[in-house]
């Protein structure tokens, strides 16, 4: 006799996340390069910043977060939008 | 809510392989969660099996009674414990605890449970030797079954979601009760605002217990003096990132310091005042950051000054004491992750 298993598990959330959609060119682009205010991300963040500026002429900005652990704040959320696309780093 | 999904598989298959095999397990031997489990648990509360009790981080997955009970059965768990567990899912989820963060931090931390007031009689919980160990089916149950909704419901996924370096063995199960008849003082729970008679869960994220020996110390000044020794070591968030420590003080060494007439705040403040390091060791490592808002100290902490003294934590109040254990001379110093515990009753 068959054995019938009540599922534990979120289940919705196993459907699978898309990424962002992607720039066709990062050529004059505006980035915002969000920074979780842990040192390791801010030197990768802004390596990155200079060699977007460097080899494709991207204006950049660092943005930082309030806490590592924690989601932007709304305003943060509302600054990214005025940008082409966001690099963040995590730092750890 | 929806109710569960349900899965029907072969007489013949391995239940637990099946178990396994779908990611529902910490890697130990579960109980299938039959139909007819998750039902008998259900009889260990009058809430609806749709009802929803929280959505829980970093997937966010909907954390219904059924689905709390299902994690009960797999756990192991008696039909009493499940309001125990409930209560639980209420205060881990309770936003100031940042359990996204935790759940997906490179840092060890996980959520302990600890439970004051009659349920600890009910359900025959442990609060004295050995309590943090193995052997009391309510404290090992309740505490897995806690850590099973946390990767089965907030989908922290070892390696791909929960990104701990390292780790802790608390991630299999992290449950006690407090040993409120051998305490000088008021239980956790009345000092947060509750009745003695009701019954309470805290959660709080949490390192470790790390052992404070002192077998030696008959009065309450030398024996906090240690106990502030072993918590400010470098190396702990707590030097950052500020938030709150806990202290499981054993029966025997609370009663040494309550019989120099230390009350709990007493002790509580001596340990803010003492468990300190110098602005010039602390910034060696741990998560110093060269600006102000790398480091959440006090702004009353001169910065500039290589001698000035770093508190742990911003205020007295944020070192949380209990008392358990049994006989014996050891208290336990449990760092946290920077967020606060959370109390809530048991209904």
């Amino acid at each position: 006799m068959p054995i019938t298993l009540v599922d534990p598990s979120a289940e919705q959330a196993a459907t699978a996340q898309h990424g962002a959609a992607r720039l066709d060119s990062l050529h004059g682009k505006r980035i915002a390069l969000l920074d979780n205010i842990k040192h390791n991300a801010e030197y990768l963040l802004l390596e990155v910043g200079e060699r977007l500026k460097r080899d494709f002429n991207c204006e950049t900005e660092l943005i930082k977060k309030k806490t590592y652990t924690r989601f932007a704040e709304p305003h943060i959320i509302d600054a990214l939008k005025k940008y082409d696309g966001v690099i963040t780093a995590v730092g750890d | 809510m929806a109710a569960a999904a349900r899965h029907s598989i072969a007489d013949a298959d391995d239940a637990f392989q099946v178990c396994y095999d779908r990611g529902w397990t910490d890697g130990l031997p579960v109980i299938p969660p039959t139909e007819e489990r998750v039902a008998a648990m259900l009889t260990g509360t009058t809430l609806a099996p749709s009802a929803l009790i929280a959505k829980i981080p970093p997937a966010w997955g909907e954390a219904t009674v059924e689905k709390v009970a299902a994690n009960c059965v797999m756990a192991g768990c008696l039909p009493t414990y499940l309001p125990v567990v409930i209560a639980a899912v209420k205060a881990m989820t309770n936003p100031v605890m940042n359990l996204n963060g935790m759940q997906c931090s490179t840092h060890l931390s996980t959520p302990l449970v600890v439970v004051n007031g009659p349920a600890r009689i009910d359900l025959q919980m442990n609060s004295g030797s050995n309590v943090f160990g193995q052997g009391n089916r309510a404290n090992a149950t309740i505490g897995r079954a806690v850590k099973l909704i946390l990767t089965n419901i907030g989908g922290a996924i070892p390696g791909v979601t929960d990104k701990a370096t390292l780790g802790h063995p608390g991630k299999y199960t992290y449950c006690i009760a407090e040993n409120e008849e051998q305490s000088p003082w008021d239980p956790l729970h009345v000092e947060r605002g509750f009745k003695r008679e009701q019954s309470a869960v805290t959660v709080f994220g949490c390192e470790a217990p790390h052992n404070v020996n002192n077998q030696a110390s008959q009065n309450a000044q030398d024996l906090s003096f240690t106990i502030a020794d072993t918590m400010a070591t470098l190396g702990k968030n707590m030097f950052y990132a500020q938030g709150e420590v806990m202290l499981v003080v054993c029966p025997s060494h609370a009663e040494t310091i309550a019989r120099d007439g230390w009350s709990k705040q007493h002790f509580k403040e001596y340990l803010y005042e003492k468990a300190r390091k110098p602005v010039r060791l602390v910034k060696l490592g741990g998560l110093y950051g060269r600006e102000v808002n790398r480091n959440f100290w006090p702004r009353w902490v001169n910065r500039d000054d290589e001698n000035e003294m770093v508190p742990m934590v911003r205020r007295p109040s944020e070192i949380t004491v209990v008392v358990a254990g049994g006989t014996g001379r050891h208290t336990a110093f449990l760092p946290g992750w920077a967020t606060p515990s959370v109390t809530v009753a048991v209904e």
